[in-house]
């Protein structure tokens, strides 16, 4: 089984990697993958001439930038493939619980009071944790917190916050801020920086960890919650667990570059066509093709016209066709 | 292995009604314990409170004399396998994938399974007879197959007890039969217990020791078989009559439970 697998445990990081140097590159400024590594590792090419400009927009610029599309595509499919389990449902997104509209409500609030980007941040983030911590408290009966209460007090929450977000439009300057707002709704990667991926990068990688620990036992856990149980594993901890990793992705991804939909559904299930349903081999495929599929997604955002445009049109436009072709032609699982 | 219930009894929190009273049975003998009863009479929420998965509201289950409330799940699930009834997951898993989840209770947290633990996943597959069948997805083999792997994923936890929820319910003929000797042999070989819950009296009747007999209301009789399988103690719990014959058959003898409509 690990013998098969091989080729993609060292591709993948391979492919992620030659894909970030080559996305370096590319852009209004445009540098060839040598002038990158020049940037990057001084003093490896004495031929290379590294000049300020190069330096700034790699260094600056352009790394903090696809840093955070990695991390966000990654984390992103990470959280889809969590609730996935956890539900034990196929279509559960990062945003079932209600995180990413949550999140969107404090983004957005920020935004209309005129806040610095990193408030906005912290805006988002903490209005994120507090849509999940409200799901809980309404989906909590005597018994103990039912999954199907969960996923209904989910939806709920969601609607609320996303009425509370066509308020926070509606009060809107429409000359500009309510053009800021559609903006950072549609999600994009350009406010990235040094400043605020230092914010968000503990949330994203230590959710991602959680999550990667508990991937063998994230199979009970998509299994009917008595029959978990009887399997002798903790499942209410490591419910809460994966919720709380899978919560702090979410929240912080959204908090930095607003809401990016289709990635953790897509990858996901892209991974499960390729690995099989053990979530043992889908957690990491999640993490290596999220963060594949989202540079290439950013870099096209950024590179296809002299405008940027929004990153989730482009995750519909690319991802839906190609998941439809994977999907026709292995009829949606792949045994051993 | 020694399971004992002493003055079962349950009513759903919001209920008037009791749903079971005053169970009572001792098993301690390598074997089958069946527990038959109509439909709505309460036999798998009997099984779930043996189990701990729903709570006593009266009286309590004990594991070789210790009240399993005092246990930890580890200790607990690690001597009582439970096979629920067959019903296909949202995300399909391989054969092997799925009865090594079985393991689950012997390894750490965050420990994943090892070669020994796959080992014993093979030789759980070949004791139930479908080893053949381990690298297949779970949605590529028949129901009467899904039901063995069920089976084996109990047994991969080398527990002590087994206990089947409704384990031949939508099967076919054969596939019954496959299942119940699979049983059968487990606990006959391997000194293994086990408690069923089944609709067929004669299965009952042909492969276990020890019954349970839910009576309307919710009282419960309990003991051998050969004493519970009775025509009027099943005329009673049924409401329908009922006749018991032997039949003498080259192979072996059978007894055979019809419910006749006058």
């Amino acid at each position: 089984m690990n013998r098969k697998n091989s080729p993609w445990i060292i591709g993948i990081p391979v492919v992620a990697l030659v894909f970030s140097v080559l996305a370096l590159g590319m852009g209004q400024f445009s540098m060839t993958p040598k002038e990158v590594l020049a940037v990057l590792l001084p003093g490896t090419f004495s031929d290379v001439e590294v000049t300020g400009s190069m330096n700034t927009v790699v260094l600056n610029i352009r790394l903090p930038r696809i840093l955070l599309a990695l991390l966000a595509g990654a984390g992103l499919s990470v959280a889809g493939a969590a609730f996935q389990a956890l539900f034990s449902n196929p279509l559960a997104t990062p945003d079932t619980l209600g995180v990413a509209t949550g999140a969107s409500f404090g983004a957005v609030l920020a935004i209309l009071f005129g806040l610095s980007a990193v408030t906005i941040q912290v805006f988002a983030l903490a209005a994120g944790l507090l849509a999940v911590a409200l799901v809980y408290i309404v989906g909590r009966t005597r018994g103990g917190s039912p999954m199907i209460m969960i996923v209904l007090a989910g939806m709920v929450i969601s609607a609320l916050f996303s009425a509370l977000v066509s308020l926070v439009k509606y009060v809107a300057d429409p000359q500009d801020v309510l053009p800021a707002i559609t903006f950072w709704m549609m999600g994009n990667m350009q406010n990235a920086t040094w400043e605020t991926l230092l914010l968000g990068i503990p949330f994203i990688v230590g959710g991602i960890i959680l999550v990667f620990l508990f991937r063998w036992k994230l199979n009970a856990m998509s299994l009917p919650e008595e029959e978990a149980v009887s399997l002798g594993i903790p499942v209410r901890r490591i419910r809460v667990l994966v919720t709380i990793g899978a919560t702090m992705i979410t929240a912080s991804v959204v908090s930095m570059c607003g809401l990016i939909s289709w990635v953790g559904l897509l990858i996901p299930h892209i991974s499960r066509m390729i690995f099989g349903s053990n979530n043992k081999r889908v957690i990491p495929a999640s993490i290596g093709l999220g963060a594949i599929f989202m540079v290439v997604i950013d870099t096209a955002a950024r590179c296809l016209t002299a405008a940027e445009i929004p990153v989730s049109i482009l995750t519909a436009v690319i991802g839906a066709p190609f998941f439809i072709i994977l999907l026709r032609q292995t009829g949606g699982i792949k045994g051993n | 292995m020694k399971f004992e219930v002493k003055n079962g009894g349950f009513r759903y929190h919001h209920g008037r009604r009791q749903v079971l009273e005053n169970v009572n049975l001792v098993f301690d003998e390598p074997g089958i314990l069946s527990i038959l009863g109509a439909n709505g009479a309460g036999k798998t929420t009997l099984l779930k409170c043996m189990m701990g998965l729903l709570h006593w509201t009266e009286g309590g289950s004990f594991l070789d004399d210790k009240d399993i409330r005092t246990m930890s799940h580890r200790e607990f699930w690690s001597q009582v396998g439970y096979v629920p009834q067959a019903k296909m997951p949202s995300f399909i898993y391989t054969v092997r994938e799925m009865v090594v989840l079985g393991r689950g209770v012997h390894l750490g947290e965050l420990a994943q399974p090892g070669k020994k633990d796959w080992e014993i996943v093979d030789r759980c597959l070949d004791t139930v007879g479908i080893l053949h069948l381990r690298d297949k997805l779970c949605n590529e083999i028949s129901g009467g197959e899904y039901q063995l792997v069920l089976i084996a994923r109990a047994l991969a936890a080398e527990p002590k007890l087994l206990v089947l929820d409704e384990p031949e319910s939508n099967l076919d003929f054969r596939n019954q039969m496959i299942v119940l000797r699979v049983l059968r042999n487990l606990c006959e070989e391997q000194k293994l217990s086990a408690i069923i819950n089944t609709h067929y009296p004669d299965h009952a009747l042909d492969i276990s020791k020890k019954s349970l007999l839910l009576m309307p209301g919710g009282e419960t009789v309990f003991g051998d078989t050969a004493d519970i399988i009775r025509e009027d103690r099943l005329e009673q719990a049924f409401g329908i009559p009922v006749r018991i014959r032997k039949i003498e058959l080259p192979e072996r003898d059978y007894t055979c439970v019809m419910a006749v409509d006058r």
